[in-house]
């Protein structure tokens, strides 16, 4: 159970992270940082990080976020599905492909997002800075992914 | 068992059933606010604390900035309150007299509209919720009575209407979001038109308005109390700049906000016009609003 514990607390830094004052400029820039902490944990633990728990996380990310409750966790259904494919062959690379590895998986969340914003009436009125925190993402995720293992390796021994 | 040969068509089963859970969430929550509850609860238990820690970083810090502030700024702040509270105050005796003529002229009338709505003061806590929505969060929740559709006013104009609320927060709609539309009209003339957001904060559409109204600019906009959320006679906007492009029936035309949207701290919750409204709460839905 301590196990789950550790990899829970990343989620609740990761939600505080989302929604923390940020300077006006850095707005569009903000990272989508639950997701690339549920993606990391889809990939390194891939038998702990299900569908369930992303829908679960997606849901609250809704409420947080105040958009239509289901939004965000079809998104991030589909990207931990395709993680859960996808997985052995992207741990096993190094940080920078793995980062553009993972820049098609922000952009195929940012699309599905897109889509249902569409779908309800709330379509961004510029996709071009809808699809930056993308981008940033994928910069920032070698450091994120360092972070990561090191709390992994240091919290969780499992032989998987 | 965990090995190469996972049960893919298990897995892909899991995806297609949550898929379908979501998007009929999202439709149920698009359609009406069956799901209100969940969504409080949900809010209060988790997402209330994120928003508690997120925001101690910046409370922080301007607390540390108000110990730190001198005296004399405290000083001359207090003396420019002090001439503004005697000017409004001596505005305020008059319209204490115009406030009792208007209510005896309305009694002449046998009209029944009141003049005056009771308000709940609330503060704007600093978090900073989907950049391409115009959302702001309040300090007040369903805890102290504020429930979804209810109208925010700051000390300028009209800001916008509550969405959701949970325990001790309340999310709010700015009249600036695109999603939101507000049944307002022309001071000047009486002439009734809506006001959509542009997601711009400070710009307002004024929508289908035909090229030969009589609108100009400089024009002050004000709710017209149709649709039963915002309150007769606050001030919306200005008219700022009005296009006619060739081959449009309708005139472009854009109004700024005078509430300062972007730069308020406190605001004023009032209390629901007319009760059956405390029911209409799901603040995008648009044909609440339209007249």
């Amino acid at each position: 159970m301590k196990k789950y514990g550790v990899i829970l607390l990343t989620f609740i830094f990761a939600l505080v992270l989302t929604i923390m004052p940020m300077p006006d400029w850095f707005k569009y820039l903000r990272p989508d940082w639950l997701l690339m902490v549920m993606l990391y944990w889809a990939m390194a633990l891939p038998e702990r990080m299900g569908i369930f728990f992303a829908f679960c996380c997606g849901i609250v990310l809704d409420v947080t976020l105040s958009s239509y409750l289901g939004q965000h966790a079809l998104a991030f259904i589909v990207c931990i599905f395709f993680m859960g494919k996808l997985y052995q062959g992207i741990r096993v690379l190094p940080e920078l492909q793995q980062s553009i590895t993972l820049l098609f998986f922000f952009i195929a969340y940012k699309v599905m997002l897109l889509w249902q914003y569409g779908m309800t009436k709330q379509a961004p009125e510029s996709i071009l800075y809808f699809f930056l925190s993308a981008f940033t993402s994928a910069v920032l995720w070698p450091w994120l992914f360092i972070l990561l293992r090191e709390i992994r390796r240091k919290f969780i021994h499992t032989v998987a | 068992m965990q090995g190469l040969f996972k049960n893919t068509a298990g897995q892909f089963l899991r995806l297609a059933v949550f898929a379908s859970v979501s998007i009929l969430l999202t439709y149920i929550d698009y359609r009406d606010d069956t799901l209100r509850g969940f969504r409080s609860a949900l809010g209060t238990a988790i997402v209330e604390p994120t928003k508690f820690i997120a925001t101690l970083p910046y409370n922080i810090i301007q607390s540390a900035r108000g110990i730190s502030t001198s005296r004399e700024t405290l000083q001359a702040n207090l003396d420019n309150l002090g001439v503004r509270n005697q000017r409004l105050q001596t505005e305020l005796l008059t319209l204490e007299g115009l406030k009792a003529e208007n209510t005896r002229l309305r009694e002449l009338l046998n009209s029944s509209e009141k003049t005056g709505t009771e308000s709940t003061v609330a503060e704007i806590i600093t978090i900073d919720l989907d950049p391409f929505k115009q959302l702001i969060t309040l300090n007040k929740g369903s805890s102290d009575n504020v429930v979804a559709g209810q109208a925010i006013v700051d000390a300028y104009g009209v800001m916008g209407q509550i969405i959701h609320t949970t325990n001790n927060t309340a999310t709010t709609l700015l009249v600036s979001d695109p999603a939101h539309s507000l049944p307002v009209q022309v001071q000047r003339n009486g002439f009734r038109t809506l006001a959509n957001g542009t997601g711009h904060a400070d710009e307002l559409n004024l929508m289908h308005i035909p090229s030969n109204a009589d609108i100009k600019v400089g024009d002050i906009i004000i709710t017209s109390g149709l649709g039963g959320i915002f309150p007769k006679n606050y001030p919306v906007g200005t008219v700022k700049d009005i296009q006619s492009e060739v081959g449009r029936p309708f005139l472009k035309v854009i109004a700024a906000s005078t509430a300062q949207l972007n730069r308020s701290r406190e605001v004023l919750i009032l209390k629901s016009v007319n009760k059956d409204n405390e029911k209409q709460t799901n603040g995008t839905n648009q044909e609440n609003q339209k007249p």
